[in-house]
């Protein structure tokens, strides 16, 4: 059984391990978990933000009109991507692509750089084209308002016929730069046109209009008659188509312009389309992880209900050995026998010698067992013995006590029958035959008390002991010659009554029967000390010598001669035997040659009721 | 029928014990009270039996008796005899007082059991034998004592003593 208990012991180790081993692998997933994917996502998080702000900082540089809005929206940029590439590498992939995205903006930025001089430029030519033109119109407006003056003047001079023929020559010249004022007015406006023309189709439109215009001008100018101004007009007008027309003019300007915005946009678009492809990637990674995150929490969930299933197992097998334990071991093997053997102990102790010690085996409780046997037979032993010895004391005294009796009645008969005739020494003869049957007797009676001492159980009371003192005075009649003297509390003490009674009335009637005097003193102290009642009895009477101290106490013992002192010489036998049986000693303190009187001193047991009632019962 | 006083007659004891020094004393003490009954003896049940019975050609002893009984004695001792009497359908109604030394709970007991009349143990004082005398004395001048039964009737009175 041991061997199936090590077994047992050896499983449950086993599976605490694998408990403890499934345990451990859940932390270091849980570790994985929280080193790896975890900030995988926060950093893909922070990619995405940061990705968006940089689509948003490129946004601004392509709506960047001014040197500063341009700075403004680079410097951004570049602190951006600093940051991103700061938060966290990334890996190769992410490095690489950030270094695509950071040229994309650089082509980017060299694109706004050239739109905003362009734009500069263009500004210029603007306002220059815009002051040619105006240039000229104001000069025809000058010219047409001399003519004007002209012809008023003219006028004036009435029907002279030059007259006629000079207006009618310079109102065609002032048609002529009317025609050249509007067109000068309408080339302005188409310059301002191109100003805010965003597509190329329009420019080029534009261009083609303005042209016309200038070749127009040009005619016109043609018709004009040679005045002073033609000339100075003939090289504005030259300036305006080159400020408009030609190479660095407005319309050429404002194409690249155009051009070059579309650039700039489309390099925003590749390089948000860049950007996406970057988001992508990190789409495709958060998925990854996402993955492994379910995996390995699912390797989690699995593990850690194998574990709580491998613990629960060991929990319920441990619990399972140890009931077994408790059943076998305790139970069986200990505590059934130790009730049986208690049991036994107690039949035995109650006095049922015949009950069997039904315990056996190699162990203490074995050897209890067979220790208890032992006792029993003893007991037993003594209890036949005991027996035998009753018998033989009653049948003694029964049996010895009739032929006695007989001696002495046939010793008194004979002496009332014979009255005064029965001679003196016959007389004698038949008194001391008379006195020694008394005597055998008595002796008789000792032995008989002597035999029975110890074989009846006394019950236990209450009893106290100046009370058990005074009646064993009063028994002897000698109360009024002998004075007791009791110090000590008035002890109601719990002790067996009966054999305690005998010692005390066997104390006095001794000290009373062997003093010298008529008279005298018995002193009697109680004391009570660990649950043990110490008495002792000093009488002022001779005296016993310390040679025959333990004789006293022997069978038959008497110091004087029994002519003197009739007694069977029991009295202190008995006591002491009496004593003996219940656990005391008695002793006696006396020296004639130092002091009279002796001193007998002996200690008693004292119970409680309850436990010890039960016992003797 | 009733018997009247003046038809006294005189009660003879018997008195069962094995020790002779015994009945001599119990014959020196009724001697001293003056007791002038007729007094038999038997030295064991056997003796007293045939007292009773009249074997041997005497006559049955007549009743009135009252039987003094002790218990240890040879041959058949007080408790057989009991049984003996209680038996015998002319004597199972006598009047018995167990006089003995013994006082065993068994003894007292058994001889209750047989409807003694009364027990009695002689313990050393001889003046407790005196005293047992005279109350069988006054037993014998006051109680109206059974007659032995003529003819064995086994009728409603006869007892069957187990």
């Amino acid at each position: 059984m041991r061997l199936a208990m090590a077994a047992m012991a050896l499983l449950v180790m086993g599976l605490s391990f694998i408990g403890w081993r499934g345990l451990d692998r859940i932390q270091v997933a849980q570790l994985s978990l929280t080193e790896e994917a975890v900030p995988t996502l926060f950093r893909a998080q922070a990619f995405e933000q940061s990705l968006l702000k940089l689509e948003q900082s490129v946004g601004d540089l392509v709506a960047a009109a001014t040197w500063e809005q341009r700075e403004a929206a680079v410097g951004r940029y570049d602190r951006l991507m600093r940051e991103t590439s700061a938060a966290g590498g990334g890996g190769g992939n992410y490095a690489r692509l950030f270094r695509d995205l950071r040229g994309l903006h650089a082509d980017a930025a060299a694109l706004s750089e050239d739109i905003i001089r362009d734009q500069a430029r263009f500004a210029e030519a603007v306002d220059h084209a815009l002051r040619k033109a105006d240039a000229v119109r104001a000069g025809v407006d000058a010219v047409s308002f001399e003519a004007s003056a002209r012809i008023e003047t003219l006028l004036l001079e009435g029907d002279a016929p030059d007259a006629r023929r000079q207006m009618a020559a310079v109102l065609a010249m002032l048609t002529e730069l009317s025609s050249m004022s509007g067109l000068a007015e309408r080339v302005g406006d188409a310059i301002a046109a191109a100003e805010s023309a965003g597509e190329r189709l329009r420019v080029e439109e534009l261009e083609g209009r303005l042209a016309f215009y200038l070749r127009s001008l040009v005619r016109h100018l043609a018709q004009l008659p040679a005045i002073t101004q033609k000339g100075a007009f003939a090289q504005d007008i030259a300036d305006l188509r080159q400020a408009v027309l030609a190479e660095g003019g407005v319309i050429r300007l404002r194409l690249r312009l155009i051009d070059q915005t579309a650039r700039l946009r489309s390099a925003a678009a590749a390089h948000n389309e860049a950007a996406l492809e970057v988001s992508g990637m990190l789409g495709a990674d958060l998925e990854r992880t996402r993955a492994r995150l379910l995996k390995t929490s699912d390797n989690i969930t699995l593990t850690s209900e194998s574990a709580v299933v491998a613990m629960q197992a060991a929990g319920a097998l441990s619990l399972l050995l140890l009931a077994a334990t408790a059943y076998f071991v305790v139970e069986r093997q200990i505590i059934r026998r130790l009730a049986r053997l208690s049991l036994a102990v107690r039949a035995i102790a109650g006095g049922a010698n015949k009950a069997v010690v039904e315990v056996s085996g190699d162990d203490e409780l074995g050897d209890m067992a067979r220790a208890l046997e032992i006792f029993r037979s003893n007991a037993l032993e003594l209890e036949r013995s005991n027996r035998e010895l009753a018998r033989f004391a009653y049948a003694a005294s029964h049996d010895l006590r009739s032929p006695l009796r007989a001696i002495r009645d046939l010793a008194q008969w004979t002496i009332e029958d014979g009255g005064d005739d029965l001679p003196a020494d016959c007389r004698a003869n038949l008194d001391l035959l008379m006195q020694r049957a008394d005597r055998l007797s008595q002796l008789l009676d000792g032995l008989l008390d002597y035999s029975r001492v110890g074989r009846e159980r006394s019950s236990i009371a209450r009893v106290d002991i100046t009370e058990i003192v005074g009646e064993a005075c009063a028994l002897l009649g000698k109360c009024n010659d002998f004075a007791v003297d009791y110090s000590g509390d008035a002890y109601m003490v719990t002790t067996y009554e009966a054999p305690l009674r005998q010692i005390m009335l066997n104390l006095v009637a001794n000290a009373i029967k062997h003093h010298d005097r008529d008279a005298g003193v018995l002193q009697i102290t109680c004391a009570v000390q660990q649950n043990r009642l110490y008495v002792s009895l000093t009488d002022d009477g001779p005296g016993i010598d310390p040679r025959y101290h333990d004789r006293i106490f022997g069978l038959f013992e008497t110091l004087r001669s029994r002519d003197d002192v009739e007694g069977s010489g029991m009295g202190l036998a008995i006591i002491r035997k009496l004593v003996e049986h219940y656990g005391g000693e008695i002793s006696v303190r006396s020296d004639p040659a130092i002091g009279r009187g002796a001193t007998f001193s002996f200690d008693w047991p004292l119970k409680t009721l309850a436990n010890d009632n039960r016992m003797a019962a | 029928m009733n018997v009247s006083v003046s038809t006294y007659e005189e009660v003879s004891f018997l008195i069962v014990d094995d020790d002779e020094v015994c009945i001599m004393a119990i014959r020196r003490a009724l001697r001293k009270m003056k007791v002038v009954n007729p007094v038999q003896t038997a030295k064991d049940g056997v003796e007293a039996l045939e007292i009773l019975r009249g074997d041997g050609g005497r006559s049955p002893l007549r009743s009135p008796f009252i039987v003094l009984l002790d218990i240890n004695m040879p041959r058949m001792n007080g408790h057989e005899f009991l049984e003996e009497v209680r038996r015998d359908p002319r004597l199972h109604r006598s009047v018995i007082f167990v006089l003995t030394t013994s006082g065993a709970q068994e003894d007292i007991d058994s001889a209750y059991e047989r409807n003694v009349a009364g027990y009695i143990i002689k313990d050393e004082p001889y003046g407790s034998l005196v005293r047992a005398l005279e109350l069988v004395e006054h037993v014998s001048k006051i109680v109206v004592l059974p007659d032995t039964a003529p003819h064995a009737e086994a009728g409603p009175d006869a007892r069957v003593v187990s």
